[in-house]
Formats: C-alpha cells, structure tokens, sequence
C-alpha cells in the first residue's frame, strides 16, 4: 500500500465512523476493479459496495439472445458477437457459443470494424453483429454502420441492443436505498456530465465520477462520504486528467445520426424502460437486423431459482443465490451476470466467492 | 529436386519417396544431425541410461498461430516446451522426437527456417533430436504447420519432485517476468494486432534447474513451467494436488509495464496468462536465498524472486495480497481465453 492509498484511507475510517454508507458503483468496470484489488477488505466495515447494472451482458434479457437465434435460423447468415455475448445464456441451456460448436455460423469479435471485414470478405453472406453496450460502444458501432453505407455494403446489419445509461439508473435509483453513487467513467467520456448532473438533483444524491484505479475508487468514495456528512448531493469529478463535463461531442454526433430513441426496452432485472435504448434513425433502417430479417422478440423465461435480477439492483449478494458457485459457474452460467468478470457474479466468483 | 528457396511442400513430400528423402537430407538432417539420427533408421537405438536413475518421458502438440511471432517461432516453442516438461519434473534432457504435420502447399523456405530454429533450440538446450516422422496433409486439414516432440531424459538418483509436496512455510518462487509469451502472441495475430515490444519469453529452462538442484538437491519440493493457463493454474493445480493454500504478494509478482497495460486493454489477467520460458518453484524456507543465489546466476533466472508462500488451507484457494493490501482469489482461467497458445 502506498502512502498515498493509506492517508486517503485512513481519510476514510475517521470521517466515515459512526453511521453505514450504502453506495452503488454503476459500471461492470468498476465492480471488476473493486474485486480485483480486493478493495472490500479494506474498506471499514460500515461502508458497503453495492454492485449496479452497468455490464451490458447482465442486463440482456434472454429474448434478445433469442433473437440472435432466430437470425441463425436464416439461410447464409453470419452472426459476429463480443466475446461475452456469446457465452450469454438463453435460459434454454443454450448459448451463441454452445451454437458455434454445433456448427452454427458464429464469430467473436472484438469490434464492429472485425464483424465489417467479415463481410466485405464473406459477399454471399449475411453478416449480422450483435451489439450490445451503453453509449460506451454505442458510437462505435454509429461510425461502422456509417462507414458501411459510405462504402454501401449491403451484406452487413446490426441486432441493435444499445441501451441508455441515464434511463437504468433512474430505475435502479428508485428502487435502491443507497446513500451516493459511483458514476460510471467511461459513459461520463462520451455523454459529458449534464445528465449525471440531472440525476443527481432529482434524486438528491451524492454523486462522483470516477476512473478505474484503486485510487481512483477509493478518492471517490472519500468523495461520497465527505458530500453525505456535509449534506450535500452533487456530481463530482475525480477522474479530471481524462474527464471533461463536455464529453465526447464528435462520438455523440456519430451516435445520434445513427440512431435516435427506441420507444421501450426491456432489462434484465429492470424490465421494460421507456425510452431507454437506441433504435435506428430512419436514414439508416437498411441496417436494422430486426428489420430486415422480420424478427419477432418474445417473452424469454429468466433461468429458474437465479436471482440476478435482484443482484443487478444491488438488492442481493451474489452469495445469497442458491445456484452461486454450484450449478452458476463461469464455465456453465446460468444467469448473464455469471458470464462477464465485469458482471457481479462474475467477479464475485473470480475474485472472492464469499470466502475472503 | 527440391527448391529451397521458391518451393512449397506438395502431398509427395510425405508420400515416403524421393521427395520426402530429399526434404529430410536437405531440410531435417542438416539442422538436427546427430549421430543417432544419422544412422538413418525408423527408430533411434540409445544408449541404456544409469540404472540408478529414473527415466522421464513427455510429449507436447504445438499448433501455435501464427508460426513466427516475436522472439521465436513454432520451432524452438516445440524444443523448449517438451524440454520445460522434462526439466521441471528433475529430469536432464536428453533426446527429443520430432513429428510434422504440414499442410499442403507451405513454402519451404518457411519449413526450413523453422527446422533450422527448433536445431538451434536443441543446441542451446543440449539435447538431441534423434527420431522424426514427416505427414503431408490436403490443403485445409491443417493450418500450415503442426509440430509434436516427445522427449526422453534422466533423472539422478534422489531427484524426486512432485506437485503433491507442498507443505505449509514453503515458500514460492518464481523464475521471471510473466505473461510475454502470451501477449507476443496476441500482438502477433491477424484480429488484434497492435504494437508492442514485448517478445515472447520460450526459453530452455533445463539448465536453470540444475543449478537449483545444485544448490539445494532436497529442499526443492517441486517445480512447474508456467504455460497455458499462466502461474495462476500452476499455483491452482498445486494447490489441490498438495491440498494446502497458496498466499501470494502482488508487488512481488515480476510484469513488465507494457504487459500490464495490454492485459488490461483485453480484460485478462497476467497471472493467467501463458509464458513458455518461466517456472514456478515450492522451495523449503530455509533453501529459498541459496536456491534464489542459483537461480540469479543463470541467464534465465536473474528476474527470479520469492512471489509468496504456501499457507494451510483445506479449500485449496490461492489468495493474493494485492497492491492497496486487499485479498483477492487468483482463479483458474476458464472459457476461451487465447486458443492456439502454444
């Protein structure tokens, strides 16, 4: 431990002594950091981390992994997926992966600009990506979409799962006893703070953003619990030598070309949001998988006794799930937040499984 | 005959007439000769070895992609790795069998550099390459090259590690930085490139373990080299065979910066990932600074240093202290990580 780590953390134990502090880290990215560097055991014992819904595979209901699935059904379709995605289960037993090894035409990407390349390299085929993510990767797949009218390639679509951070959190934020808020960096980079700002107002709640070291999350909770005894409840910026409050104005522009607001979403844990997810704007429909392949979402049946729907409001431990490290392991998971080491679960799993 | 330069292996290389003659006498014999492969018979014939000792026998597929990457080739991977195996079970390497599996159509040029390094390889870790099998398969049934090794080596009387050894106070050390070989890889393949000056580390590591031995023949418990998997399984697969726990201290993990920040760009953790020149060692306590002093004296140990020790743990985890001084659990990799490692 450095000095600088411990005089923050000694900061910590004095001003936070005598009352709890309940605060939600939103981001999969910042669950993860937490768990890796073991920051709960040495955290005083009256400040508690609530793991938020900030991973985009936790939040996937199985329905869209359906219709993933029904894409695959259509003759030459290739269906290019993040890594994560494809190990996202269905609530069937099923999984893009468990398909791939069937023999079904699937590819791990790790950008939209692969899944392009795949095809401009596979013409007679029907390239599909499956994206998924806040507006963290939302622009990026704005800019390949872009690009591929540019070049007008007519063998490459989008199954559209890009959803809305201010939305999620306002849900969640309704729901949750908690005393402050870790916003999330990397979406504060792109969006810029007004809508943290807004929803830190409305829900008068403590809010700092911040970025992914140790230091990093343990400034910020200093942060928090500084605003909580002074009574304040704002949005502050810890993650300045990378953070602007203006965001990311040229990756915003390329997002709201692209797409524009989807009338409802349904998530995971949080079912269906109004205006919580991005569809495309007419102008580039032609690349609307949904669309062009006439899918059809259903209702999709949550695997049976998995309570990541509550884990993903913070309402639940990972460990207080009976399937938790016995039938829900990260090479079989059950529910999505299994999948991810960004996941709750996942990076409970990985890092502590309730044993530390 | 045979074009060295321009040439591409066809199905006659491996159809056992004369073009698969002139590829042995022209690509393998100069590159790995010895006496016992001279002698130009379907088996090696090898001396009877000290009836004292015991005899140790491996074998490793290496299907690695891309075949050349920084700091090494699939070549001296499949000579390193088969000698790693031998050399950290105790074992003196002695003879090594080689087995390709080409694809139809690779250029020839490209096999001999590759046989020429896995040569080179068998010099500097003082081996022999005495018996090889050549198959050509279709274009498609194979990606360009698949090399097997088996090897043969020795081990002295009273040599005797096992994974099943560790004992609580022993302490752990590990012989270098980790994760390069690994990230080498990664850089080098088509769907991530990115610029790094990270070179794989596959090394010969049989002389590294003499010298530990040497310097302490029984207070060494066991040893294993770091590949797939990293020194996460290493410890992992000790840990349960040993049926103890691991404690390990971050900051004393030995990994470059740059391996560091690529790891993090790609969501994997250095300790999972594979090094193909590295060893883990569980030492006795009281051996540990003469085992160090040894390792530090060998050109493949000088980054060696104590990493942790093995506590009592009845659910065999492997914890680690990490740099702010929080414990976390240092997992298993598990899904697909970087296939096609090695």
């Amino acid at each position: 431990m450095t000095d600088a780590f411990k005089k923050v953390l000694d900061a910590i134990f004095s001003e936070a002594s005598g009352r709890d502090f309940r605060f939600m880290e939103f981001c999969g990215g910042h669950t993860y950091a937490l768990a890796k560097s073991g920051m709960a055991s040495v955290l005083p014992d009256n400040i508690k981390m609530v793991h938020g819904p900030g991973c985009p595979v936790c939040v996937l209901p199985t329905a869209k992994v359906a219709l993933g699935m029904q894409v695959l059904q259509h003759k030459d379709v290739i269906l290019c997926a993040y890594g994560d995605v494809m190990r996202v289960p269905d609530g069937k037993g099923g999984s893009f992966a468990k398909m791939k090894a069937e023999g079904a035409y699937v590819r791990t990407v790790y950008s939209p600009l692969d899944a392009l390349k795949i095809a401009k390299e596979n013409q007679d085929k029907k390239v599909v990506f499956f994206a998924v993510g806040f507006e963290t990767t939302a622009p990026l797949t704005a800019a390949v979409v872009m690009e591929a009218k540019r070049q007008k390639i007519k063998n490459f679509f989008v199954l559209n799962n890009h959803i809305v951070t201010e939305k999620a959190m306002r849900a969640v934020l309704a729901e949750s006893e908690l005393c402050g808020v870790i916003a999330p960096g990397h979406v504060a980079a792109i969006t810029g703070f007004a809508f943290l700002e807004k929803v830190a107002a409305d829900f008068k709640m403590p809010m700092v953003v911040t970025g992914f070291e140790p230091m990093d999350l343990l400034v910020a909770i200093l942060m928090l619990v500084r605003q909580v005894n002074g009574g304040s409840y704002r949005l502050e910026n810890e993650y300045k030598r990378v953070l602007k409050p203006e965001g990311n104005p040229v990756a915003m522009a390329l997002l709201n070309k692209v797409f524009s607001a989807r009338k409802d979403f349904n998530w995971r844990g949080l079912g269906t949001i109004p205006d919580s997810a991005f569809s495309f704007a007419e102008e580039y429909e032609d690349f609307d998988a949904k669309k062009v392949f006439s899918l059809c979402e259903k209702e999709g049946a949550e695997p049976k006794g998995c309570i990541c729907p509550l884990v993903i409001k913070g309402e639940k431990e990972p460990t207080d799930c009976p399937l938790f490290a016995r039938a829900c392991v990260p090479e079989n998971p059950v529910g999505a937040c299994m999948v991810s080491s960004e996941g709750t679960c996942g990076a409970y799993y990985k890092y502590n499984r309730g044993k530390l | 005959m045979i074009d060295l330069e321009n040439g591409k292996i066809t199905m006659e290389y491996g159809a056992g007439g004369r073009a698969m003659e002139e590829l042995i006498s022209l690509v393998f014999k100069p590159a790995f000769t010895n006496d016992f492969l001279n002698e130009g018979n379907d088996q090696a014939i090898l001396p009877c070895l000290d009836e004292k000792g015991k005899i140790a026998f491996t074998t490793d597929s290496y299907v690695v992609t891309p075949l050349f990457f920084a700091g090494g080739n699939i070549g001296d991977l499949a000579i390193n790795g088969t000698v790693n195996d031998l050399a950290v079970g105790g074992a003196v390497p002695l003879y090594i069998s080689a087995g390709f599996i080409i694809e139809e159509g690779f250029p020839i040029q490209k096999m001999k550099k590759i046989v020429a390094s896995m040569g080179e390889a068998a010099k500097k870790a003082g081996v022999k390459v005495v018996t090889g099998d050549t198959k050509v398969v279709e274009k498609g049934a194979a990606s360009g090259l698949f090399i097997n090794t088996a090897g043969v080596g020795f081990v002295p009387e009273g040599v005797a590690l096992s994974g099943n050894k560790a004992e609580a106070g022993d302490v752990i050390i590990l012989s270098g930085s980790i994760a390069e070989h690994g990230v080498a890889i990664m850089s080098a393949r088509k769907n991530m490139e990115f610029e790094t000056s990270i070179v794989s580390d596959t090394a010969p590591l049989n002389g590294l373990v003499q010298s530990m031995l040497a310097a302490s023949p029984k207070g060494i418990k066991c040893m294993r080299d770091a590949t797939r998997g990293g020194v996460a399984a290493v410890l992992n697969e000790i840990a349960k065979q040993s049926n103890v726990g691991m404690m390990i201290e971050e900051s004393k993990i030995p990994v470059q910066k740059e391996v560091v920040a690529i790891c993090d760009m790609f969501g994997f953790d250095p300790l999972n990932i594979a090094c193909e020149g590295r060893l883990v060692a569980i030492v006795k306590k009281e051996v540990a600074g003469d085992v160090l002093n040894a390792m530090h004296s060998n050109p493949f140990g000088k980054g060696a240093s104590i990493i942790g020790e093995v506590i009592k743990d009845s659910d065999n985890l492997v914890q680690m202290r990490t740099l702010i001084g929080g414990l976390r659990l240092v997992e298993w990799f598990y899904g697909e990580q970087l296939p096609r490692i090695c």
